[in-house]
């Protein structure tokens, strides 16, 4: 299938944010961080950059009208941190200028005292001091406990996945421009063009049908400008409303490496139980999810984990358990897979323990438990159409 | 002020010539097909076509905008993807097309121009090197087979290009526009050197441009990378003298090197990425004193020595192991650059080694990297060693006493267990983002033994060595 797009995107026709021609009078945005994962904020130091030429204003939470909040999923996530700063990169506010250079020069004039409190980077640490962001979740089908008895192989482990950078070669960007009577249109490089909508709705105290957002293609995204595009795109529409005048953004790349959430890094604990002709018997998991310093979509992506904790595999006896541990990095967000390869790594992983520890192929346990027709999941789905076989059987 | 031809326009600026090529086309220029990933060089969004004029033969090469300061193109022709496009699509990009090689199409243009690059210069095309001229663009969505699979229809269109005629051949085959044809005499009207007194020596831009972009905007540079007199590699009997400004791809393709050098081409697939060395230069490299900069590596491998110009006049030469003083200090003044390097041809029974390990094959740097020059008489007397070493102390490190160690004795596998013992001694790698200390000893001892067993595999075995 050929990509409809593909003739201008290969002659270089193809309007990205940063390609919208500006209009006359655009004003750049840059957001501003403290070098600290965790800390008490103190006083902000901004008449060195205000005093610059160029420089026109800086926003920080107190100039929000509306709600200092862009939670998605779970009211948890300021725009710009007040009283504590929660992960190395949170914006505390933007400064706006005439040009993106000065913003950045004007960046490196603004000081900002803060008291440093301890960090948490390790999801146990967090899960093991109750800091969640939503209440565990857990599977359950046959009963586990039991089923050890049963198993001629018990085999037990630990994992660590690490996350993983989105790089969407177009970085995060948005280009706010006033139009009559107090409505704004919004072009924004984002996955969730409503949640930019409301989330502005909320932050600027104006109606959703005010707003306008205009996205018309995104130079990558993969989960990562889901809902992390929406922060952004608030802020140039707060100081577009502000300054009326249009107001552009879009991340340098080290900006939004260090400012944005990634896929989750996860551990977990596994305990697998199979029979002497290798049928898994039981299977017993629980997941630490390294959500970060707030929910994003950690929620969601928590929940397919657990759908996808049992792979292509039908086990009878499940008890899949996941936490979503509030800890102090980038809030992180949806990737492709959306939790479901954390879940599938953590069992496959196990299938390679035993394999290794029986000194037999992994494959001969993938083979002799794939899912067929009729088997159930342990959140109760019935498999239906099932093609695991088959598509094993094809590339064997 | 700054002429150089954007496509098919003639341009003259006075803006600062410290700005970065890239945001002249995008936002002055209001090209906006050329596009921005990361500014530092590594994801190609930004290719564009550099092509300048070599007597009558204009050369074309990729080049990342986004690390090019503006004065660096002063007489050349920079071609963005606009400047590539035909009627209807050209066959590069049909390419891309037929092959599904774009998706979110971010990353494409920077492709496309790559691999044009490659239409424009190959000689005898394969789909190996037609994929290689895009080591430097990185596309997050497609997966790279579709990609490679743009580069081998390419390859074939392009058997059969006439060398001798191949802008005529290239327009008429629908590869570029036909205004690339009256290119050659539009650039030969520009005047030829930019006139500039400024204060820091800048080669390519492919280092001081990672970081300081804001800053360089307005300082005094000193562009070197357009002075004439900087062109270029030189041979006099006995020695070779590499013009300040000679890029890493014109170091790695001369064709004399080339046959001197056994596996020359095989090292410059382990720097940078093809865009890299079309505008990195080689004093750039040394005078960056990084300490595991690739050439500077090789250089001291071969003992090479530089020349300090001042106001363009040659005032002293030093030992390339001597221009080192401590991390990032030279023993240079502020007011001298780099303007030659030169190192004695090797004789015709020299042997000469280069090893590279980094976290990733290509388009890394190294965490350890070290050359080796040999010469061995009767009975396999070495009567002539160098040996370099990056990555193991605050600068790049000639091994004197390893090599002062060697000379004189029989080469044999006894010998290189003991010379270990001193080149162990000279290094003090620490721990990093590169791997630990532990780990660069364990480089430093394996690559040593590689230079040998590569170079004498009948005479040193790895079994004997370990
Ligand atoms: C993506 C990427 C990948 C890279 N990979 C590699 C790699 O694999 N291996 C490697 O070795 N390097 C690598 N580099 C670094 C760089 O490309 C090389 O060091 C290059 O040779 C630098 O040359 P330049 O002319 O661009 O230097 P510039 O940036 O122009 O200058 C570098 C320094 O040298 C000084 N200088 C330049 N010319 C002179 C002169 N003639 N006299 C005195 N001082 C001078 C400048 O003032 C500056 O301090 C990489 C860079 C990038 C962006
Ligand atoms: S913008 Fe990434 S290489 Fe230039
Ligand atoms: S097509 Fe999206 S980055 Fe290459």
């Amino acid at each position: 299938m050929i990509n409809i797009d593909a003739h201008n995107h290969v002659s270089g026709k193809s309007i990205y944010l940063d390609d919208i021609i500006e209009w006359k009078g655009t004003l750049y945005a840059l957001p501003f961080d403290v070098p600290v994962a965790h800390a008490k904020l103190g006083q902000i130091h901004m008449s060195g950059a205000l005093s610059m030429a160029g420089v026109i204003a800086i926003f920080t939470a107190k100039d929000i009208p509306g709600k200092n909040q862009i939670g998605g999923i779970i009211a948890d996530e300021p725009l710009f941190a007040e009283g504590e700063i929660h992960f190395w990169g949170q914006p505390i506010g933007i400064i706006v200028a005439t040009s993106e250079r000065i913003c950045r020069l004007a960046r490196e004039q603004i000081k900002i005292d803060f008291t440093a409190l301890p960090v948490i980077t390790d999801p146990r640490e967090a899960q093991a001091k109750n800091m969640l962001i939503c209440p565990p979740r857990n599977f359950q089908m046959g009963d586990v406990n039991s089923a050890w008895d049963d198993c001629e192989f018990v085999f037990e482990g630990e994992v660590n996945i690490n996350g993983q950078e989105h790089l969407y070669i177009e970085t995060q960007g948005a280009y706010a421009r006033m139009k009559e009577d107090g409505s704004i249109l919004i072009a924004s490089s984002t996955q969730g063009p409503t949640a930019v909508q409301r989330t502005i709705s909320n932050v600027l105290d104006i109606p959703m049908h005010k707003i306008e957002v205009d996205t018309v293609r995104l130079g990558g995204g993969f989960g990562g400008k889901e809902d992390q595009a929406t922060g952004w795109a608030v802020m140039v529409a707060l100081a577009a409303q502000k300054l009326q005048k249009p107001v552009k953004m879009v991340l340098h790349r080290m900006d939004d490496m260090r400012m944005t959430g990634k896929r989750h890094p996860y551990s977990a604990d596994f305990k697998i139980g199979l029979s002497s002709d290798l049928k898994i018997i039981a299977y017993e998991a629980t997941f630490y999810q390294n959500a970060g310093a707030a929910a994003d979509l950690s929620p969601a992506v928590l929940e397919r984990t657990l759908f996808h904790a049992t792979n292509a595999y039908f086990v009878q006896n499940v008890h899949v358990t996941a936490f979503s541990c509030k800890t102090n990095l980038p809030p992180n967000t949806a990737f492709r897979g959306f939790g479901g390869p954390q879940g599938k790594f953590v069992i496959e992983a196990a299938i390679t323990k035993v394999a290794e520890s029986l000194g037999i192929p992994a494959s001969d346990i993938q083979k002799r438990n794939l899912l067929q027709d009729g088997d159930e999941f342990s959140y109760g789905q019935i498999v239906d159409q099932c093609e695991a076989q088959n598509a094993w059987n094809s590339c064997e | 002020m700054i002429e150089f031809i954007l496509n098919n326009e003639t341009i003259r600026t006075e803006l600062s010539p410290g700005m970065t090529l890239l945001d002249f086309v995008r936002y002055e220029a209001n090209l906006r097909g050329t596009k921005i990933g990361c500014r530092e060089g590594d994801c190609g969004a930004c290719t564009v076509l550099l092509g300048k004029l070599n007597d009558q033969r204009i050369e074309y090469s990729s080049a990342t905008s986004c690390l090019t300061p503006l004065a660096n193109v002063h007489g050349m022709h920079v071609v963005s993807i606009e400047g590539l496009n035909t009627e209807g699509l050209n066959v590069v990009q049909q390419a891309f097309v037929d092959s599904s090689g774009t998706q979110c199409g971010f990353c494409t243009p920077g492709f496309v121009t790559s691999l044009c690059a490659y239409a424009l210069n190959c000689e005898k095309a394969n789909v190996s090197e037609a994929v290689g001229s895009m080591d430097g663009n990185i596309c997050r969505c497609t997966g790279y087979k579709s990609i490679e699979r743009a580069a081998a229809l390419v390859t074939e269109k392009l058997q059969g290009k006439d060398q001798n005629q191949s802008l005529n051949w290239l327009t008429n085959h629908n590869f570029i526009p036909s205004y690339f044809e009256d290119i050659p005499e539009k650039l030969s009207q520009l005047p030829a050197s930019l006139v500039n007194k400024g204060h820091t020596a800048i080669g390519g831009g492919t280092d001081l441009f990672v970081h300081h972009q804001d800053e360089l905007q307005e300082s005094s540079l000193n562009f070197l990378f357009r002075k004439k007199e900087l062109f270029g590699i030189e041979f006099s009997e006995t020695e070779c003298i590499v013009n300040a400004s000679t890029t890493a791809t014109e170091f790695f393709e001369n064709s004399r090197l080339v046959s001197i050098f056994p596996g020359w081409h095989s090292v410059m697939k382990l720097v940078s990425s093809t865009p890299i060395r079309n505008i990195g230069t080689v004093a750039g490299n040394l005078a960056n004193a990084s300490p595991i900069g690739d050439l500077t590596i090789i250089l001291l491998g071969l003992n090479a020595k530089v020349v300090l110009s001042v106001n363009d006049f040659p005032f002293r030469t030093v030992k390339l192991s001597d221009l080192y003083l401590g991390y990032k200090k030279l023993n240079k003044k502020e007011s001298e650059i780099i303007s030659q390097i030169k190192f004695d041809l090797p004789e015709k029974d020299a042997l000469f080694h280069f090893e590279k390990v980094c976290k990733r094959k290509y388009l890394d740097i190294a965490s350890v990297n070290t050359a080796l020059q040999i010469r061995l008489k009767d009975e396999n007397i070495i009567i002539e060693i160098h040996c370099s070493i990056g990555g193991v102390g605050p600068i790049p490190m000639y091994l004197k006493k390893t090599a002062e160690f060697m000379k004189g004795k029989k080469l044999s596998p006894a010998l290189i267990k003991e010379s270990v013992e001193i080149l162990q001694a000279e290094i003090s790698p620490i721990s990093d983002a590169r791997g630990s200390a532990d780990y660069k000893r364990l480089l430093a001892r394996q690559l040593y033994f590689s230079h040998f067993h590569t170079m004498f595999p009948d005479m040193i075995k790895l079994e004997d060595l370990l």
